[in-house]
């Protein structure tokens, strides 16, 4: 029964897919519509341009660390000559359980980042600039999809500009000057504390950057004590080595944060290395 | 109905964690069906070179392995030099990769897939007992019955063909090593790919 209401539900968008007319500079490809969009550059010599993924229900993509399973995007630009275009900036992204599985990633929609370097004097009349996506699109099960976009700079949409604006306040910040960040690494776990965290609001989560060092499907305990906030990681089966910074995204209701957290060991977690097997 | 309600999280927590096994983990014993409909016994192939493979042949991760031959040419090398090596489907009845035994024999042959075995575990029972992840999940057991690596096939986790070539290899690494009598020395990864598809 359950597996008929999915099939129900995968049928539908494909349905509206049929009478929908193309959308012009971008393009429908397996269950993620995706498109380039810019606003008008304030002649600073850098401007944004956003990667939007406009995905069919229940399906989701990837970011840099895709949890348990998954793929992130990856993009190739072409550039007009002179132009540069900084690394993607990733939103912070949501928890989506797969089998069993935690993955990081978003669902319905996602626009991705590039700060675009324009050279001085950049007087031609059809700046294009395009891009090659590869990414990995999943609901139940996961297809790869390639797909192309263009976007002539100066055929720009006004309403893009506030969709920019969205997708900048969406990205991860540093931590506020004061607040601090340090963690102590135990036997199972990381005991991560952050403080003072009243100008921050309420921490919800932890996201880890690096693979295989903490357990994706185990929950952050998250408890405040004082003014600091603290919160337990379990350990990764995977995590083999000490570490020396945890990596990731300080969650909390409203904002993420960039953090480099420094561990400290203590004895009891600088267990010998594990037995050798030949 | 309360009683099941409230069990049926714990024995999914067991599946996944409980269950996991660890390289040095003496590798717990199962009885498999192939897919010609034999039956093999793990601890009968003690004194050999085990590689377990997690398989599903609509995965994007698996297809990357098996369209490349990437898969194959590790099946026909290590099998070639005595190991055992057995595929595992644990995609459960109308999910992605669950196949009949049919369906598996001419999988096998459309792709000249050459594994020793190709076993069915549509209960996930073999898969659960590893605590296998994802498709491909990989797992190599020496003659003694030890697991001696856990986890990704190589080192980049894409599903791009074209990161075979250059790929470090973790499960020939792990058995160049162990062959030679030197220790694994990357024992335990991450495995990538998509998710097992055991029955819910």
């Amino acid at each position: 029964m359950e597996f008929r209401t999915r099939s129900l539900q995968m049928i539908a968008p494909m349905l509206l897919l049929c009478i929908a007319p193309a959308a012009p500079q971008s393009s429908k490809s397996q269950h993620a519509h995706i498109s380039l969009i810019a606003a008008p550059s304030d002649h600073s010599g850098t401007q944004w341009i956003g990667l939007r993924f406009q995905l069919d229900p229940g399906w989701h993509i990837y970011w840099t660390n895709p949890g348990d399973s998954g793929e992130p995007p990856k993009i190739t630009w072409h550039l007009p000559s002179g132009f540069q275009a900084g690394d993607l900036q990733f939103p912070a992204p949501h928890r989506i359980a797969d089998h069993g599985l935690t993955d990081y990633g978003y669902e319905s929609e996602a626009v991705l980042l590039s700060k675009l370097t324009v050279p001085a004097g950049e007087t031609s009349n059809k700046p294009e600039i395009a891009a090659d996506i590869r990414y990995l699109v999943c609901r139940e099960v996961c297809i790869p999809a390639k797909d192309h976009v263009s976007l002539n700079l100066r055929e720009q949409n006004a309403g893009n500009a506030s969709q920019l604006q969205a997708a900048q306040a969406r990205l991860p910040q540093s931590l506020p000057r004061g607040v601090h960040a340090r963690a102590i690494a135990g036997v199972q776990a990381f005991l991560l504390s952050v403080g003072p965290t009243p100008q921050l609001g309420q921490i919800t989560d932890f996201i880890p950057s690096d693979a295989q060092v903490i357990d994706n499907s185990a929950k952050p305990q998250i408890t405040k004590s004082g003014v600091a906030t603290q919160v337990r990681l379990k350990k990764s089966e995977q995590l083999d080595h000490p570490v020396g910074e945890l990596n990731g995204l300080l969650i909390t209701n409203g904002q993420s944060y960039n953090v480099v957290v420094p561990v400290t060991a203590t004895k009891s977690s600088r267990k010998p290395s594990s037995p050798k097997h030949n | 109905m309360k009683t099941i309600r409230s069990f049926l999280p714990v024995l999914a927590l067991f599946a996944l964690s409980a269950f996991a096994v660890k390289v040095g983990d003496q590798a717990p014993d199962f009885t498999g069906t192939d897919s010609h409909g034999q039956m093999h016994k793990l601890s009968d192939y003690r004194g050999k070179f085990v590689v377990l493979e997690w398989h599903n042949n609509g995965c994007p991760f698996t297809k990357k392995h098996y369209e490349s031959g990437n898969m194959q040419k590790l099946q026909q090398e290590w099998t070639g030099k005595g190991v055992i090596w057995l595929t595992v489907i644990s995609s459960s009845p109308g999910s992605q990769g669950y196949v009949t035994a049919d369906q598996e024999n001419e999988y096998l042959q459309k792709m000249h897939a050459v594994p020793t075995a190709a076993l069915l575990d549509p209960k996930g029972d073999i898969g659960h007992l590893y605590g296998a992840k994802t498709t491909p999940h990989m797992f190599v057991l020496n003659p003694q019955g030890q697991i001696i690596y856990n986890g990704a096939i190589d080192d980049k986790a894409t599903t791009d063909p074209s990161d075979v070539n250059g790929a470090n290899n973790y499960v020939s690494k792990a058995l160049q090593e162990a062959m030679s009598g030197r220790a694994v020395a990357v024992a335990t990864t991450r495995p990538y790919g998509c998710s097992v598809k055991y029955a819910d």
